[in-house]
């Protein structure tokens, strides 16, 4: 008898324990987003390398930066938790083609130097197809 | 008429329960106090080290150079007489050449010395000490120390006052070239006039750890003597990236950060050392690595 009549307090207290626990989790900061997409290299998916989302001060947005680890082709900086400020970005790449990484050389061998791209980041979920020419076809 | 009567297995149970909810309390407990010490004495090293360098600048009427390009060395060998280490110091060869000649690699007498842990250039939450990377391995197998703290070179990017470009010098060959806004970079001859912004205003000298591939924690692979080899500086890094940024495969550009929760501690110009929090504005981080951007804003 005497257990019966607690129940109803153990549940309440159950529910503000888990409120508790589960509220102030998940989601990002007001003013960044999560990208992902996909970079090629001369048109073909890069192997392995590190994307890396910079607001652009020259065009007056600020923020964090995020960034990201390209695995055959296409990043998500999701895997890495930090968003992007939401705005104009300075976007820099570098990468590898994947073989035999060492802890001084993660991508395997570098196919090109640090490639700098500038684009827009909106709020919505975006995707972006990013392509790194060949230095080959810059040269000429 | 005896009344005694053991526990029973529930109140049993109900005790080891208690006991063991008040174990898993404390445990996590004493990690964090344990990580809170390693933070106090890593605070400490940096503010030893920022004496050293006010020390030296006392002494020499500027601070030393970050790496100097003509003998290879760091700035940590120039601010050894002033961490207690004058011994040490006198053994050196400061003469020209890489740090790391001779058939052993010894210098001569420039890496040998990096067999010596100096204990205040040192973060104590660091697991890797030794320099794992192969150019700072001698010849017959013995394995040098690293160093946590390296200078801050300068800023690369865009002034936010200016709108012009953080001045850089570039080199070919896809390390990241030399920030030159700071105050310990390549072959700097900083003194306090030069740091425009104010030396409570502007990073020195800060922390660096990296999660190499095999995600352990480590300093940049070098020995604590190292300076500059060719491109690649060791004593001092770019600020390019936010602090904890993974390695992007530009040595110079390797991030500040540390095994301490949520950013990285930095000895500022004046002596004093601050955390820094790692989501901080990337702007702000580089406002405040120049020493003579401008800039409003610091982080602090």
């Amino acid at each position: 008898m005497r257990s019966r009549c607690c129940r109803p307090r153990a549940a309440s207290l159950g529910l503000v324990f888990g409120v508790l626990l589960f509220s102030g989790c998940g989601g990002t900061l007001d003013n960044t987003t999560h990208v992902s997409g996909t970079v090629t290299f001369d048109g073909k998916p890069l192997p392995a390398g590190m994307i890396v989302f910079e607001p652009d001060p020259a065009k007056g947005n600020r923020g964090q930066q995020g960034h990201a680890d390209i695995k055959d082709g296409r990043f998500d900086t999701r895997s890495s938790g930090k968003g992007v400020a939401i705005g104009p970005q300075v976007v820099r790449i570098t990468g590898g083609d994947g073989a035999n990484p060492e802890p001084f050389t993660p991508f395997g061998k570098l196919l090109f130097e640090e490639h700098t791209v500038r684009l827009d980041v909106s709020k919505e979920p975006s995707a972006f197809q990013l392509d790194v020419p060949s230095p080959k076809h810059k040269k000429k | 008429m005896n009344v005694r009567r053991g526990f029973t297995l529930i109140e049993l149970l109900v005790v080891i329960a208690i006991i063991a909810i008040l174990i898993g309390l404390l445990l996590p407990a004493v990690q964090k106090v344990r990580e809170a010490a390693a933070r106090a004495k890593c605070q400490n090293n940096l503010k030893q080290i920022g004496i050293g360098l006010h020390a030296y600048h006392d002494a020499n009427g500027r601070f030393p150079a970050g790496a100097t390009v003509a003998n290879g060395l760091s700035w940590r060998v120039y601010v050894l007489p002033y961490v207690e280490q004058d011994s040490l110091y006198k053994l050196f060869d400061l003469g020209a050449g890489a740090w790391n000649g001779g058939t052993n690699r010894e210098g001569p007498n420039k890496m040998v010395h990096a067999l010596n842990r100096i204990s205040v250039f040192n973060c104590p939450s660091v697991p890797v000490i030794q320099a794992s990377n192969g150019s700072s391995t001698l010849v017959d197998g013995r394995k040098t120390f690293t160093s946590d703290y390296h200078g801050v070179a300068g800023p690369k990017g865009t002034n936010p006052v200016t709108g012009a470009a953080y001045a850089v010098d570039a080199n070919p060959t896809g390390n990241g070239g030399f920030a030159l806004q700071g105050i310990l970079g390549k072959d700097t001859k900083t003194r306090f006039a030069s740091t425009i912004d104010g030396t409570s205003n502007t990073l020195m000298v800060g922390e660096v750890s990296v999660k190499w591939n095999s995600n352990i924690l480590e300093s940049d692979g070098a020995d604590w003597v190292r300076g500059m080899s060719g491109n690649g500086m060791a004593g001092c890094r770019n600020v390019q990236n936010a602090i904890n940024t993974p390695y992007t495969g530009v040595y110079n550009d390797i991030s500040f950060g540390s095994p301490h929760n949520g950013g990285a501690q930095f000895a500022m110009g004046d002596g004093s050392v601050r955390f820094v929090q790692a989501t901080v504005d990337l702007v702000v981080l580089k406002a405040t690595a120049s020493m003579d951007g401008g800039e409003i804003q610091i982080a602090n």
